[in-house]
């Protein structure tokens, strides 16, 4: 059986969109802002940020830009293969993307995730991080995408002392 | 042909189980005049159809901390007494809409194993729960035939 999203273009890009308002509402709250401060903000009414915010099937690369800069965000299209072409399961949520990249210490250069996949990255607490880990299978083939927003900048621990060792 | 009284069907656009942890269906009852939830969610407009199937993708892939989109009643809601109650919901510019079910684990050695089985359909304004709907499905929750028929759908699933 075909996954919901596989029904026309519509459906697929309306989970695209949900993803995206999920993890931006989740990104905001960790930044102490609602729809209020996001409207003013952006300078729109409060009722137009809802009506954004409960029509992401709506939303296009423009305004995804727009609303995740307008918070002080970024967002990341990752095109990736998850071994599911028929698209039975459905796309993968963009928090999985943004969890797996935390996880990995949010490398934001080539070398950065060479470390991490040598298992001795080191990050620079308070780093700018700016690109989104991708799996590299992806470059062979394309056949789903998923939009993820990332919290650009790491916010280290009074106890971090700038070097935090993942591999330790 | 064997006729029977109520069957689950496996939602449409959902793996029937998802990571062999959770799984998704209507119970069809058609003597249940309150079991509407399969009839109902045909029938809803393709832009509802499509938040609550994302409401059901984020339970299925075990986003569990969404309530705005999906969630249970704990030991401190209504005495406990519907903690094995579940809802998916959305809204739009008129009214909220629910789908309440159940959760069963219909296999003891699966411990993790969750079904939620979709009764009751509602259209709703207020927030607030109305219990007489978590009554409603809480007795079809233990009636033994539906306890019997989700355990007979969990035994074909692999």
């Amino acid at each position: 059986m075909k996954h919901w999203t596989e029904q026309d273009i519509e459906s697929f890009r309306y989970r695209l969109g949900a993803d995206f308002i999920e993890d931006l509402e989740a990104r905001m709250k960790a930044l102490g802002l609602n729809h209020a401060s996001l409207a003013e903000m952006k300078g729109v009414s409060q009722a137009r940020v809802s009506q954004v915010f409960n029509d992401p099937g709506n939303l296009t690369l423009d305004s995804m830009v727009e609303w995740t800069r307008t918070a002080g965000l970024k967002v990341s299209v990752v095109v990736y293969d998850d071994g599911d072409a028929k698209n039975e399961l459905g796309p993968i949520p963009a928090e999985i993307f943004q969890r797996c990249w935390e996880l990995c210490g949010k490398p934001s250069t080539q070398w950065q995730l060479e470390d991490v996949a040598a298992g001795s990255f080191k990050m620079i607490a308070g780093e700018q991080s700016n690109i989104f880990f991708a799996d590299a299978v992806a470059f062979a083939g394309t056949v789903s995408a998923g939009v993820a927003v990332v919290q650009a900048k790491y916010s280290p621990k009074p106890s971090d002392e700038g070097v935090l060792d993942l591999a330790a | 042909m064997e006729r029977r009284a109520c069957w689950l069907e496996a939602v449409p656009g959902h793996p029937p189980l998802c990571d062999q942890r959770r799984g998704l269906a209507f119970l069809v009852y058609p003597k249940g005049s309150r079991v509407t939830a399969g009839d109902s969610f045909d029938g809803l407009p393709q832009q509802i159809k499509r938040k609550l199937h994302t409401a059901m993708d984020y339970w299925l892939g075990g986003f569990d901390n969404r309530p705005t989109h999906h969630h249970g009643w704990d030991k401190s809601q209504f005495s406990g007494k519907y903690v094995m109650l579940w809802v998916f919901k959305c809204r739009d510019d008129q009214a909220g809409h629910r789908l309440y079910g159940f959760l069963q684990n219909p296999d003891p050695k699966r411990p993790r194993l969750r079904l939620c089985i979709l009764v009751e359909y509602a259209s709703k304004d207020q927030d607030e729960t109305d219990e007489a709907i978590l009554r409603r499905v809480e007795s079809i929750r233990t009636q033994p035939l539906v306890i019997k028929t989700v355990d007979d759908y969990a035994s074909r699933l692999s």
